[in-house]
């Protein structure tokens, strides 16, 4: 059996997320949303709750802090990815995604998620 | 040893009004649709849904000017009590998640789940858990707010809207605020929006960093606390109603269709408005020491009388008595009157207690909560006493049988040996 790495993809939120994005909008700053896509459930101790559809809201910031949920990227939006920011300042991967290569830069923090009950 | 981590669920119902009247009336899906008074009678939009919203058409409108915004628009007549049956069906899957609920309004609450985790896991499961059981079970929909305190689950929820449940993350208070406008805080309303941006401060971030001669001249005393609130920090705590003590006042008022020269009319629609608010005292387990009636003349000139009563009370015959002879006193010179209020202050927590009552009034007391209970199960309109009998025909009807099958907002029966209990029921 193949595994599908999960990725995740740039959106523009509907309903009341897109007002305030739209509203919140700088160039390279302020927050932006991508969308998990998964085919594949990672083990429970790594999942997160994270599903296919969610919505990860992050800030374009690279100050991370211990235990702050992460996007990495090696520089193209195919190659963003998810981890966490282990004591030592380590990125740790989870959720299915692969660990970071040592040219990985961080490309924001994720502040929040969006569920809704149909996946967007 | 830090604080536990506390949880907290900030729910709002979507366009509640307009989804219940869509439970009943199938044929309302997908449609503009408003919940409010006839243009003709001086309506506004009490509620709009998303499909009339897409129009321009919003709530306070005039439903002239919706009407104007959207031809194609659908109307129904409000109907307080089956909103407030929907609501209560709504609650009791609230407190299925946890003791402390605070009710802010028919269709919005916050919950704290803080320390749940074990029995019902995490906060963020429960929330999507509770969002499809309202759906399943009710036919309506949530949106959820989750973080750490109530100020950021209240903008959450805004963010998720509709249908969705938002989580700010732990920790991420502060960024998540940072870009907003400085509308989106609570509190922050036009007039504060705009001295903002005269003085250059148009997002959150912004305001958490202004300098405090800045915030002092915009917010006065409220300086410091804006400056931790535009960061996301609220240490306010989640109250059920049974440890709030803020309520100031309480009441219900009415705007009539067409405008009443009637004694007889106002007498008895008092008594309907002042029986709905003192089951609301009851709901609320306060007892009130003052009651006030209030009379608008077609005119718009308002007149207000109150009384003081002997004693605390939240007994509708004690504070009717006092209420119709207030109205007596305005009516003279208010006549014909386009609004009747009343209203109750002097707030005290309080509960009935049996040793302090006898005979004709315990008895009295016992069929208030009867009432209440048959109110709960039936809409609150569905029995009417005294004077306000003769109103039932001369209003819409306040529930309609759904012609589909069971009421999907009826509560369980209480069982046959239930004692009437003095303290109300909560509605959450």
């Amino acid at each position: 059996m193949v595994l599908i790495p999960p990725r995740l993809e740039a959106v523009q939120p509907s309903g009341k997320a897109a007002q305030f994005v739209a509203a919140s909008l700088d160039p390279g700053a302020g927050t932006f949303f991508l969308a998990l896509r998964r085919s594949e459930a990672p083990a429970a101790a790594e999942d997160e709750e994270l599903c296919d559809g969610d919505l990860l809201a992050v800030a374009a910031e690279t100050d991370a802090e211990p235990g702050d949920l992460v996007v990495w990227w090696a520089g193209t939006v195919q190659s963003q990815a998810l981890a966490r920011v282990g004591p030592d300042l380590v990125l740790e991967p989870l959720a299915g995604f692969p660990p970071p290569p040592p040219a990985a830069t961080l490309r924001g923090v994720v502040v929040g998620r969006l569920r809704r009950l149909a996946p967007e | 040893m830090s604080a536990p981590r506390r949880r907290i669920l900030h729910v709002d119902l979507d366009a509640f009004f307009v989804a219940v009247e869509r439970v009943y009336d199938p044929s309302l899906r997908g449609r503009p649709v408003v919940v409010g008074g006839s243009a003709e009678g001086r309506g506004v939009v009490a509620a709009a849904s998303y499909e009339a919203r897409a129009f321009g058409v919003r709530s306070a409108m005039s439903m002239a000017r919706a009407q104007r915004l959207c031809p194609d628009l659908v109307r129904v007549s409000g109907k307080l009590d089956l909103y407030q049956k929907a609501s209560r069906a709504v609650f009791a899957l609230f407190t299925e998640l946890t003791p402390v609920v605070e009710k802010v309004s028919v269709d919005e609450a916050y919950l704290d789940m803080s320390g749940t985790k074990g029995l019902h896991g995490s906060a963020w499961a429960a929330a999507e858990r509770l969002r499809r059981a309202v759906r399943e079970r009710l036919q309506l929909d949530v949106t959820i707010g989750l973080s750490g305190n109530r100020l950021v689950s209240k903008v959450a929820s805004a963010f998720a809207k509709p249908c969705g449940q938002f989580e700010v993350l732990a920790g991420q208070e502060a960024r998540f605020f940072a870009p907003l406008p400085v509308g989106a805080l609570p509190g922050v309303g036009p007039v504060t929006e705009e001295q903002l941006h005269k003085a250059g401060v148009r997002r959150l971030g912004q305001l958490a960093a202004a300098s405090e001669p800045l915030r002092r001249r915009i917010f006065g005393s409220g300086a410091d606390t804006v400056r931790a609130r535009a960061a996301g920090g609220d240490d306010t705590p989640v109250r059920p109603p049974e440890l709030r003590g803020d309520a100031k006042s309480l009441g219900r008022e009415e705007t009539f269709a067409d405008d009443a020269g009637d004694l007889g009319f106002l007498r008895a629609k008092l008594q309907e408005l002042l029986g709905e608010a003192a089951r609301q005292l009851r709901e609320h387990g306060l007892l009130a020491r003052k009651v006030s009636v209030k009379l608008r003349r077609a005119d718009f000139v308002d007149a207000t009388r109150d009384a003081t009563l002997p004693a605390a009370t939240d007994h509708d015959g004690e504070l009717l008595e006092p209420a119709l002879a207030l109205l007596e006193g305005l009516a003279p010179s208010m006549l014909p009157a386009r609004l009747l209020g009343v209203r109750f202050s002097g707030l005290s927590r309080g509960f009935w207690q049996a040793s302090l009552w006898a005979g004709e009034r315990a008895r009295e007391r016992w069929l208030v909560d009867a009432l209440d209970r048959i109110r709960d199960r039936h809409g609150g309109r569905a029995v009417r006493s005294g004077a306000s009998a003769g109103l039932a025909g001369s209003r819409p009807r306040e529930t309609r049988a759904d012609p589909r099958g069971p009421d999907p907002f009826a509560l369980p029966e209480p069982s046959p040996d239930s004692h009437p209990e003095p303290l109300p029921e909560q509605d959450s």
